[in-house]
């Protein structure tokens, strides 16, 4: 790894999956989620994007699951 | 034939190891290897089955491969060894079996799912050569397992077509693909032919169409020079679609197929169509999935093929 940008590496395709080597980790993705051009043995370097609409989303979906749950008793 | 030798250290690696008690009776009782032989040990129990008989252990590795070879002079080479988080199971499967040193290893192709769990076996058994056909891979995985293999001063030999690795008089151990690597990964997947008197395997690593046409323009096919008969068919990149064609199943002639698969996984594997051209031919199907790891035995007049839950 150089610098502080974080890496993984495109071990194999599988059909449509991309197995992804990250650290000491296998991920599977698939194969549309990539940069065109991402090929077997890609380097590819990632960047983390924080999804507020989605956070607040399941936040509500959890409260509202633990309120159901209480009405319950 | 290009001729490597990992014998000279196999040999000098015996008598340092006499004090193993398995291969101390394997060798005195040895009469395929009397080159291998220490000093007899004192005090040691006779075996009442002398370990005449080549073995291959399929070990069920999920979704991965990992086979391990018993010569019938007792002598241990390892194809593979599953993904990292199945390393720590092929050394315990190999400290079962008593195996206390390799003679060779021997990564098919880079991927995670066949040299994950080498870099555990070499830290722990003394490995007298390693065998790669020599993709360039870009994980870590393989930076860190050539790192190792350079730290233990293995020797590293290209696996390549007609190369011929001497493990034992009698034994036949060649690579009949890939004439050097390809730009693909599976398509440079050491292939390689294992024969013992009348009993001969296939073990394909992850070649798909691609490979197997290069093998099988290079054998001959069909009608061609036997290169690639034998009884044992380790299919194929886990029994995907993509291989096992009608064409090398016509040339190779198999009577026992054998797919180290995961259960469940999530690649489709093995294939449906690819099942049905073996169950076509009559070929018997043994999968690590269903099967558990699979032991095919050959005594030198019989062929016995058993899975852990079969």
């Amino acid at each position: 790894m150089r610098g502080d940008q974080m890496r993984v590496v495109i071990d194999r395709f599988e059909g449509d999956l991309a197995v992804i080597e990250w650290g000491k980790s296998m991920i599977e993705v698939p194969r549309g989620e990539l940069p065109a051009g991402a090929a077997e043995g890609s380097v590819l370097t990632v960047r983390f994007e924080v999804d507020e609409a989605e956070t607040t989303a399941r936040r509500a979906r959890a409260a509202e699951a633990i309120r159901r749950l209480r009405e319950r008793n | 034939m290009t001729f490597r030798s990992p014998r000279g250290w196999a040999r000098r690696r015996r008598f340092a190891a006499s004090a193993s008690l398995a291969l101390v009776l394997v060798l005195a009782l040895s009469l395929m290897a009397p080159a291998g032989c220490g000093p007899a040990a004192p005090n040691r129990p006779s075996p009442i089955i002398p370990l005449a008989q080549l073995e291959l252990h399929f070990i069920d590795v999920g979704q991965g491969d990992a086979i391990l070879i018993q010569t019938p002079g007792g002598r241990h080479v390892l194809i593979d060894a599953g993904e990292a988080a199945y390393g720590r199971a092929v050394v315990a499967y190999l400290r079962k079996l008593g195996v206390r040193s390799l003679e060779v290893i021997v990564i098919t192709h880079p991927h995670s799912d066949h040299i994950g769990g080498v870099s555990r076996v070499i830290e722990t058994f003394p490995v007298g050569a390693v065998y790669d056909p020599g993709y360039a891979s870009t994980s870590d995985a393989y930076a860190k397992l050539l790192d190792l293999i350079e730290r233990k001063k293995i020797p590293y030999h290209a696996a390549r077509s007609g190369v011929a690795v001497p493990i034992e008089t009698g034994l036949s151990f060649t690579f009949v693909a890939p004439d050097g690597p390809t730009n693909d990964a599976n398509n440079s997947s050491a292939v390689i032919r294992l024969a013992e008197g009348g009993f001969a395997a296939l073990l394909m690593g992850d070649a798909e169409r691609p490979e197997e046409e290069a093998l099988l323009a290079a054998s001959g096919g069909a009608g061609g020079s036997g290169l690639v008969v034998a009884q044992v068919l380790k299919v194929g990149h886990h029994g995907s679609a993509s291989g096992t064609t009608d064409a090398l199943l016509d040339a190779v002639k198999p009577r026992y197929a054998i797919i180290s698969v995961g259960a469940k996984n999530e690649f489709g594997h093995p294939d449906p169509a690819t099942l049905k051209r073996l169950q076509a031919r009559g070929i018997e199907v043994f999968r690590t999935d269903r099967d558990g790891t699979i032991v095919v035995t050959w005594d030198g007049a019989a062929i016995k093929v058993r899975g852990e839950k079969k």
